[in-house]
């Protein structure tokens, strides 16, 4: 059953990812990007890892991909105006060939990580143990978030600014 | 456990689709008629729409989802510090107060020049 | 991994679930019509049936057999799902959601939630937050300004109010240390005295705001206020793809009567004589009057209004609430 789940969640990640890529109007590939994020959520699911599940649904699926077609929806492109991509199925026969030696590096990246001997903890993946994980061994980097995410509202707001005045 | 609740949201996602198929072919059971006019967008009645829905929106509305990306995030690591309050203790609630401080400091910046007043 | 029984009985409680709340959903419709005719003196829906309760099944026929139009020029794919998932994100949260104290049947003990899990808040609160696809791809797919002008509005509003309540179910969590929706309630057994709502007042007040929010419940209607912008998001949609929205947001609304009533009314627990069953659905029943009763009782707010009273006012109350609760506790 567990096998089975995951070769569906991956068909629809790799469905979704494909869609992203292949489909024409921007909103359509935002649409089946969600679709990869949901998947990817079910696969955290099925590893036990709660926190990272509910993360992917809410950051990614809920606010991230919001912004994307919120943005897509404002800028409004018409179909006209998209750009014309004749040799589409060519170029990315071409791209898939290039990226197939990176692939292969991912793979044996792989097959070169240590098999886990002793079976992991319980609770390992879910909320309570990452948090005094986090906020113990990884102190630095937490803080640092905030100050990444302050820049980035800084940054966000000058922008949104910038043609307003 | 994880599991669990997958197969569960599967199923009744599954369900949720199901019914509203189900609600969507009973259309097919009352009459049709093509008009016209029916298939024109809706303007209160008036036979020509006014404006169309190209125009572009103020960027206010952009800016409040980002703000709601970055206090999503925020929001996401408070809540494995809530979890641990009392094992983490003061040091917790201090590392979470200074993280808490940095964005107040933006939100404080974002009052400050005005980009949340809506006139 | 899994049992066939475990299928089975998540089959079940699914399919259960899912239908009650859609017939209760569509009943509270009716409910809606009665309370606020009887609010402004009026009697409501009378001539069909006894008291007008056949007047249900005469809306439902009539929805039902309306003709499915899709206006021109609208985008089609985008415009026939987005009413599916408004519908379909409502009832998936219910998912993890509690109902009932645990009862035995036939010598089998059942527990009324189709999932337990050990983060069913977060897990609510995710797809909740994947529901506002449904008014966003409504909005833009519509090609009328008003579908635009309105899905901007509710994207808009859904997204600083999820700050609020995901800030102020903070606090509650806090003092109780889970995320699952059964400790949470556990945590409450002694009466009425242990409810958090007298220890989280401020996080109760600003959980319930929030929560008339999300289901874009009058006062914070905004998005679909007849007088400013048409019906907002669903203005272009007619028979039941726009009975889809209304079901999704009777469902919400049963959702949050749920939460609300867990978290900080002492949920399912026994009070008293009354069982705890019963109490819930006193609870809930209590919760969906107050939502009409607001509705009857409040003038419309104005969206800058909702903006201002949601960032500078209830966000950083909430925050306050955290530290606050944070230092209490330690």
């Amino acid at each position: 059953m567990n096998d089975f789940l995951f070769i569906f969640l991956s068909f629809f990640a790799l469905l979704g990812a494909f869609g992203m890529i292949v489909l024409h109007q921007p909103v359509h590939s935002a649409l089946s990007l969600i679709v990869t994020l949901l998947a990817l959520a079910g696969l955290f699911a099925l590893l036990n890892a709660s926190f990272l599940f509910a993360v992917q649904i809410i950051v990614y699926a809920g606010a991230i991909l919001t912004l994307f077609i919120f943005i897509i929806m404002f800028l409004n492109v018409k179909e006209s105006n998209l750009p014309k991509e004749p040799n589409k199925t060519l170029y990315l026969f071409l791209g898939g060939i290039v990226l197939i030696p990176l692939n292969l590096l991912v793979l044996r990246a792989f097959y070169a990580m240590p098999l886990l001997r002793e079976p992991l903890a319980e609770d390992f993946g879910e909320i309570k143990p990452l948090g005094a994980e986090l906020f113990t061994k990884w102190l630095l980097p937490f803080e640092l978030i905030s100050l990444l995410l302050l820049v980035a509202l800084i940054g966000a707001v000058v922008f949104a600014r910038k043609d307003e005045v | 456990m994880s599991e669990n609740l997958f197969l569960a949201s599967c199923i009744v996602a599954f369900l949720t689709l199901f019914l509203p198929l189900l609600f969507l072919a009973s259309a097919r059971l009352g009459p049709r008629s093509e008009t016209k006019n029916k298939h024109m967008l809706y303007e209160s009645g008036i036979s020509s729409p006014i404006g169309t829905s190209e125009g572009r929106m103020s960027a206010k509305f952009y800016l409040i989802a980002i703000l709601f990306v970055l206090f999503d995030v925020e929001i996401i690591f408070m809540f494995p510090w809530a979890l641990n309050l009392r094992e983490l203790g003061f040091l917790g609630l201090f590392e979470m107060l200074t993280f808490i401080l940095l964005l107040a400091a933006g939100l404080w910046y974002v009052y400050r020049i005005k980009a949340l007043s809506w006139q | 991994m899994f049992d066939t029984a475990v299928i089975i009985e998540t089959v079940v409680k699914a399919v259960i679930v899912v239908a009650v709340i859609a017939a209760l959903a569509g009943f509270a419709t009716f409910i809606e019509r009665k309370v606020l005719a009887f609010m402004q003196r009026r009697l409501g829906p009378m001539h069909v049936g006894p008291y007008g309760l056949l007047q249900l099944a005469a809306d439902g026929i009539k929805l039902f057999t309306k003709e499915d139009i899709i206006p021109q020029n609208a985008i089609k794919p985008i415009f026939m799902i987005a009413p599916v998932i408004a519908a379909t994100t409502a009832f998936v949260a219910m998912a993890a959601v509690p109902y009932f104290p645990e009862f035995t049947l036939f010598g089998y003990t059942i527990h009324p939630i189709i999932s337990d899990i050990n983060v069913a808040l977060l897990y609510v609160m995710g797809v909740a937050s994947v529901g506002i696809y449904g008014p966003l791809l409504a909005g833009m797919s519509s090609a009328n300004k008003w579908s635009l002008l309105g899905a901007a509005r509710a994207v808009v509003q859904m997204l600083s109010f999820e700050v609020v309540s995901g800030l102020s179910v903070l606090a509650p969590i806090m003092m109780i240390g889970s995320l699952s929706l059964i400790d949470i309630n556990d945590a409450q057994t002694g009466g009425i005295g242990d409810w958090l709502i007298w220890k989280q007042p401020l996080a109760f007040v600003l959980f319930a705001i929030a929560g008339f929010m999300e289901t874009n419940r009058a006062p914070f209607d905004t998005v679909e206020f007849e007088a400013e912008i048409v019906a907002g998001y669903a203005t272009e949609y007619s028979g039941m793809r726009w009975g889809l929205f209304f079901i999704g947001e009777y469902a919400n609304m049963i959702t949050i009567s749920v939460l609300v009533s867990i978290i900080f009314m002492g949920g399912y627990n026994a009070f008293w004589f009354i069982p705890g069953g019963l109490m819930m659905l006193l609870k809930v029943s209590f919760w969906i009057f107050l939502f009409l009763w607001v509705r009857a009782a409040w003038p419309h707010v104005r969206p800058d209004q909702l903006m201002w009273v949601c960032w500078k006012v209830l966000m950083p109350l909430s925050v306050v609430n955290i530290v606050i609760t944070g230092f209490a506790l330690l």
